[in-house]
């Protein structure tokens, strides 16, 4: 799994469970990102996405509570290509504001995360 | 001729040559006198009568008048019918002394002797014996004349005799051919006096009958024939022609139907209605005519009603009634008394209006007057029907325009259009049948009204009529008769009251006429069945007159001339001298005196004939037929005296019949020599110069002797004269009982009149009653109701048979009281509601029954006179609706109980969606009370958008008859009266009552059931979610753990480690419903796999606290980590190490999560040299995820690990601090 398709890349991780956090954060550097975060609350998921320079992020929907789409608004806003992943919605049940984003469905696999994170970045996703 | 082989006939000693017998008979019968019969018993002649139908009449009058010693013997051959037993013989035996015998077989002809067919047998004559035979049933027709009357010509050749009488059909007709064939004489009655004319007409049609003639006159022609004269009889076939002028037919038929002798209404107008009649059946020929009402009687009946009705109203010519009412009435009214009514009579009345008019005059009279009325009308008139009306007195509602409002409200009901006479006026008038021209008048009227009704009759009878009207009049009393009418001849009698309304006043009491009764008019006067009534000779002359009038005008004219020129002076007389026709000019002989008039011959005949003719007529009394002749000298008018022949000379002839009449002739007698005036004078001088001394001589004489005689005479005259004194005083006493008599038979025959007409009234009020009777008797008997009616006493009165079902009550029970009686059913209360009833409660009903049947029993006061004069109990089975109640109470109990027990709502509405019943269950589900859903309409259910479509949905539904709702259930929303909306299961199904469509809706809450499926779809999806989760938590372990692991063995054991820790925790979860963990719990359970007894490895110290969701599974696989090496290398490892975990949260600023894990008494431990997964979790993962500090040291004693984040990352909230410690 140590290949380069991020190299380079600063990816900001937002998931509220600390293994899965732990997890993505090794796969993503595994793929040669850099990561910033992992991130589990809303408020700092938005002050890291408004502030740090970022080349894309990979967003878990829900956060607790919480939902995540200020942080996409916050990196639609900044251009920043971002790829959803989610248990609980899919392509067909994510709100019309994000129609066409990326989404992937938990349990993702690792190669899926690489993959669509670097589509988004290459700006096909 | 076989002679010898002839049996001899049984009786008489006959000879067996009966022509030659018969011949020398003859002559013997010829004199049809009983000598002839004494000599020698001669071959008795035998003379078959056939009659049928309407022969009993026509045998009675045959025999009536038939000798009984006529030699003669009869056999009479009816039909008979075979069910019926004749008593002919017991009715001839009334009119004749002969005997009569049914007929046997052998049975000899013996004379004088009736002989009568038995039934069913037909009657043969062989050789003088009667032959009976069994009569063939196999052919319908019988014609037992027919039989008897050849067998009758072979036996008797030209002796036989056959009479044949009325009777429908033709039989006779052959067997007469066969009499006539014969030689024999054949008689036939009369067809126009035969009930049944067909029998004889048909011999007469085929000239078979060698004389016709009446019933009654039929013996007189029989002796003739007996005694050898031959028919025809030319005066007795030209007398009883039976082809007579059809109107006069038409009069006789009348007559006979309705009793009415229209013989005497005017000829033109009976002749015109006639025709009119004709016309309408369309038949021009009235012969036709006739035959019609020969056959068809009901013909006869309308036509005698056209010929009867005259047109009538009430008050016709008003002006007449007021000139009645004030010119006649107050007279009459005067005379009025409580004890003398005013008495009327209305003849003629037809349907009633001029006789209630009268009483309304005389009402509206007593009324203005202020008296007390006493008045009879007596209202008569001949044809029955219009009296039944006029009894009736229901009229229409033309009267109103006739009297005017007033008079019709004081006197009559008014019912519908109808009026009906009030009883008030009604019991003044009195209807009865009556025949003005034929039946005795009434008398002692105050007033007769007859108004148009003379205008109808001709001549004759108007006469006769204004005499009867004079007679049954008091003296002033008033007659007021129609506006066209008058009183002619009897002008002398009438006062004058009003000319122009023709009102007279009766002027004296004299007596017109013997009679009242008309003859029968001259086109009944052949009618045999009339020809006993009694002639008057006025009547008489006048039909004499009428009968030959037209036809013998000329002739009378010239026997007038000839009487003129050559027949001698005469007056026609009675025997009692009245005049009744002057021929002539004997008004010569008569002279008028001052002084009363009188009628008699010997009052004005001039006085030198006068004792002439007296003496004549006196002569002529007893039987002397000799003429009485004499010569009187005597001086007429402006003449010299001369000689006169006065003839005084008894009439007889048929026209006369038993009253003798007497002509009185006068001849004058001429000189006897003619010589001249001169010559005659000396003679008589030389005469009477000679002849005085005889004169003187004689004369002396006569004087002497008269002398001797006055005196003998004064003595006798004396005696005579005290005789006469008693007499006269006798006679005084006798007149004054007359008087007294007279009087009282006048008022015993009014008495009798007014019975009369009473008693009509009742016969017909009786008719009705005995309708009414058998009505109710049919009722009684046919209904299944059972009725008894009861009297005052209780006494059974009346029962049906029906009754007989619960009372043991029978026919002959009646009359018995019901106490008596025994009910099939217990009921102790009975008698006394029915003695309730009776005691003038009202009438009750009440339910009884008997062991298997139920009644209504209803009882009722039987009203009478508003009195309650005994009950009637009806009992009406009612058992099967009894039944059917109790069912249907039964089975609407089940239904409502399930109705109202239902967890559905149950709602029914009609056809126009008006909601008709609504259930418990409707009320909770809809919150509507029932009484507030039912009357509404259904749309209150439903969702506002779905109400407003629903009216039109039911009408298209009713209009086309498809819906998709009915019968099949689907899901709805209802509305609830809070406006909320429920969700409803429906099923709905339609039914008709009576043609009337209801729909019933049941409607299942289903709410509740909608939002748990809502939550299990939330729940499925969260649960979807949660294990995608999961999922991906198990995918990173096993990365991780794949990552640090490089046996299989291992990685299947540490993952399936890590995976059951997951798992604790996520029940830990689920039963705190995702919500939170318990801290301690948390650790407790992580730790629970490694030991078997926490208490003693496990020290807690920390204060209650939740931690979230996330926090929990992230703590909780760190948690599982340290126990895993403190397992594998730690004071786990042995069995007396043990873990201390201490957890706090501090106070703000910021809320700390402070927590410490330490391992005490397990082996020795260095630090470790290489991390792996646990190591990363231990250390790293919260670090990353949580920006938490965490400490490790490894002294030698035990692991010592600590954390610190901010507590809001993982803890739901944070609780007083609180130092808690764990129990040992």
């Amino acid at each position: 799994m140590n290949d380069d398709a991020l190299q380079g890349f600063r990816i900001l991780i937002v998931e509220d469970n600390a293994l899965l956090a732990l997890t993505v954060d090794s796969i993503l550097r595994s793929a040669g990102a850099d990561v910033v975060g992992p991130v589990g609350l809303l408020d700092e998921a938005e002050q890291l996405a408004a502030s740090e320079p970022i080349t894309a992020a990979l967003l878990d929907i829900k956060l607790n509570d919480d939902e995540v789409w200020p942080v996409a608004r916050i990196l639609a806003v900044r251009r920043i290509p971002f790829v959803f992943c989610s248990g609980h919605f899919d392509r067909g049940s994510l709100p019309a504001e994000w129609d066409g984003c990326p989404i992937l469905a938990k349990p993702a696999r690792a190669r899926q995360m690489i993959d669509a994170l670097a589509a988004a970045i290459r700006g096909t996703g | 001729m076989p002679r010898k082989d002839d049996p001899a006939p049984a009786r008489g000693g006959r000879s067996a040559k009966p022509k030659p017998a018969t011949r020398a008979d003859s002559p013997a019968d010829a004199s049809a006198d009983a000598p002839a019969t004494r000599q020698k018993p001669p071959a008795t002649r035998i003379v078959a009568i056939g009659a049928s139908a309407g022969g009993l009449e026509a045998l009675e009058l045959f025999f009536d008048a038939m000798r009984a010693d006529s030699g003669v013997a009869f056999v009479i051959v009816q039909h008979l019918s075979p069910d019926f037993r004749s008593v002919m013989d017991e009715l001839l035996a009334r009119r004749t002394r002969m005997s009569i015998r049914a007929v046997t077989t052998g049975t000899a002809v013996e004379p004088n002797v009736i002989y009568l067919r038995p039934a069913q047998q037909t009657l043969i004559i062989q050789q003088g014996v009667f032959v009976l035979k069994q009569e063939d049933k196999k052919t319908h027709l019988n014609f037992p004349i027919d039989a008897f009357l050849k067998s009758l010509a072979r036996d008797q050749k030209d002796r036989a005799i056959a009479v044949i009488l009325s009777g429908t059909g033709t039989d006779g007709t052959l067997g007469a051919a066969a009499i006539r064939d014969a030689g024999g004489i054949v008689l036939a009655q009369d067809p126009t006096t035969a009930r049944f004319d067909s029998m004889p007409r048909s011999l007469i049609e085929r000239n078979l009958a060698s004389a016709s003639a009446p019933p009654n006159a039929l013996p007189r022609l029989l002796l003739r024939v007996l005694s050898g004269e031959a028919p025809p009889f030319a005066e007795e076939a030209s007398e009883h022609s039976w082809s007579v002028d059809p109107e006069r037919q038409i009069i006789q038929l009348l007559q006979r139907r309705c009793g009415a002798d229209f013989g005497y209404y005017k000829k033109s107008t009976v002749g015109r209605r006639i025709r009119r009649r004709a016309e309408m059946a369309h038949l021009d020929d009235l012969a036709a005519y006739v035959e019609k009402l020969k056959q068809e009687p009901e013909e006869i009946d309308l036509l005698s009603k056209d010929l009867l009705i005259g047109v009538t109203s009430f008050f016709r010519d008003a002006d007449a009634f007021s000139a009645l009412s004030e010119k006649a009435l107050p007279k009459i009214m005067a005379a009025m008394s409580p004890r003398r009514p005013v008495r009327v009579w209305v003849p003629g009345c037809a349907t009633g209006e001029e006789a209630y008019s009268i009483a309304i005059l005389l009402k509206e009279y007593a009324r203005k007057e202020r008296m007390e009325l006493n008045a009879k009308v007596f209202a008569t008139d001949i044809f029955g029907p219009a009296l039944e009306r006029a009894g009736r007195g229901v009229y229409d509602d033309s009267i109103v325009k006739a009297l005017g409002p007033d008079l019709v409200e004081r006197y009559f009901d008014a019912n519908g259009s109808q009026y009906q006479v009030k009883p008030g006026l009604r019991r003044f008038v009195v209807f009865s049948p009556h025949n003005l021209l034929k039946d005795p008048p009434f008398t002692r009227m105050d007033l007769v009204s007859c108004r148009n009704l003379l205008i109808y009759f001709d001549d004759i009878a108007q006469r006769m009529v204004l005499m009867l009207f004079h007679f049954a009049l008091d003296r002033n009393g008033i007659l007021f008769l129609g506006p066209s009418e008058a009183i002619s001849e009897l002008a002398d009698e009438f006062g004058v009251i009003d000319q122009q309304w023709r009102i007279f006043r009766k002027l004296r009491d004299v007596r017109l006429r013997e009679s009242f009764r008309l003859l029968p008019s001259p086109s009944l006067r052949d009618d045999p069945a009339l020809h006993h009534e009694p002639r008057s000779p006025v009547i008489a002359v006048a039909a004499a007159k009428a009968r030959s009038a037209p036809a013998q005008r000329g002739l009378t004219k010239a026997y007038d001339a000839i009487l003129d020129r050559f027949a001698p002076a005469g007056v026609l007389v009675s025997r009692d001298g009245t005049i009744f026709h002057v021929f002539g000019d004997a008004h010569r002989y008569l002279s008028v005196r001052e002084g009363r008039f009188s009628n008699l011959i010997t009052g004005v005949a001039i006085e030198d004939l006068r004792h002439t003719i007296g003496a004549g007529l006196e002569r002529m009394r007893g039987y002397n037929t000799v003429p009485f002749v004499r010569q009187v000298r005597c001086r007429l008018a402006g003449e010299d005296e001369k000689a006169f022949k006065v003839t005084v000379e008894r009439l007889n002839g048929s026209d006369w019949q038993d009253e003798d009449y007497c002509m009185v002739t006068f001849a004058e007698v001429a000189p006897p020599k003619k010589v001249g005036r001169r010559a005659r004078a000396v003679e008589a001088e030389i005469e009477s110069v000679e002849a005085v001394e005889l004169y003187r001589e004689r004369i002396r004489d006569l004087e002497n002797e008269l002398r001797a005689t006055e005196e003998n005479l004064q003595a006798t005259i004396e005696e005579m004269e005290t005789t006469n004194e008693e007499l006269q005083a006798t006679n005084e006493e006798l007149m004054s009982t007359n008087e007294e008599l007279q009087s009282t038979n006048e008022e015993l025959n009014s008495v009798n009149e007014e019975l009369l007409t009473v008693s009509a009234e009742h016969q017909r009020k009786i008719d009705e009653l005995v309708e009414v009777t058998l009505d109710m008797n049919h009722l009684l008997k046919s209904t299944d109701i059972g009725v008894i009616y009861l009297d005052h006493d209780l006494r059974v009165r009346r029962l049906t048979p029906a009754i007989a079902d619960t009372f043991n009550l029978l026919e002959q029970d009646i009359g018995r009281p019901i106490e008596h009686i025994t009910a099939r059913f217990h009921q102790p209360e009975l008698f006394s509601w029915i003695k309730d009833v009776l005691a003038g409660g009202p009438a009750c009903e009440h339910e009884i029954s008997t062991s298997d049947r139920a009644f209504l029993l209803r009882i009722l006061p039987y009203q009478l006179g508003g009195e309650t004069a005994g009950v009637v109990i009806a009992l009406i089975d009612i058992t099967r609706r009894k039944n059917a109640e109790i069912q249907l109470r039964a089975s609407e109990t089940r239904l409502s109980t399930i109705v109202e027990t239902a967890v559905d709502a149950i709602v029914v509405v009609d056809e126009r969606g008006i909601v008709q019943s609504f259930n418990t269950s409707a009320e909770r589900i809809f919150g509507y009370a029932a009484a507030e859903a039912i009357g509404s309409n259904v749309s209150i259910l439903m969702p506002k958008a779905l109400g407003r479509a629903h009216d039109d949905y039911i009408s298209a539904y009713l209009r086309t008859g498809v819906g998709k709702v009915i019968g099949t259930g689907r899901e709805v929303e209802g509305r609830r009266k809070d406006g909320a909306l429920v969700h409803l299961d429906l099923a709905l199904t339609e039914w008709s009552v009576e043609g009337r469509r209801y729909f019933t809706g049941i409607m299942r809450d289903i709410t509740g059931r909608k939002e748990r499926e809502q939550h299990i779809r939330l729940i499925m999806r969260e649960l979807s979610h949660r294990t995608k989760n999961v999922l991906s938590v198990v995918q990173a372990m096993a990365w991780q753990t794949s990552r640090t692991t490089s046996d299989s063995e291992g990685f299947q054991e540490r993952l399936s480690r890590r995976i059951d820790g997951l798992g604790r925790s996520i029940d830990l979860l689920v039963r705190r419903e995702w919500e939170g963990v318990d801290l301690e719990e948390l650790v407790r359970d992580q730790l629970s796999p490694f030991f078997d007894d926490a208490g003693s490895h496990l020290v807690l110290t920390g204060p209650p606290l939740t931690l979230k969701p996330n926090g929990a599974q992230d703590l909780g696989l760190v948690l599982h980590e340290l126990a895993t090496n403190a397992s594998k290398y730690g004071s786990l490892s042995v069995p007396t190490g043990r873990v201390v975990v201490g957890w706090t949260v501090t106070a703000a600023p910021v809320a700390l999560f402070q927590m410490s894990w330490r391992e005490e008494g397990g082996p020795r431990i260095a630090v470790p040299t290489h991390a792996g997964f646990g190591g990363t979790v231990i250390k790293d993962m919260l670090a990353k995820a949580h920006k938490a500090v965490v400490g490790m040291d490894f002294p030698p004693e035990g692991l010592v690990w600590r954390l610190e984040l901010e507590a809001h990352r993982i803890v739901r909230d944070v609780p007083e601090p609180e130092q808690r410690t764990a129990r040992p």
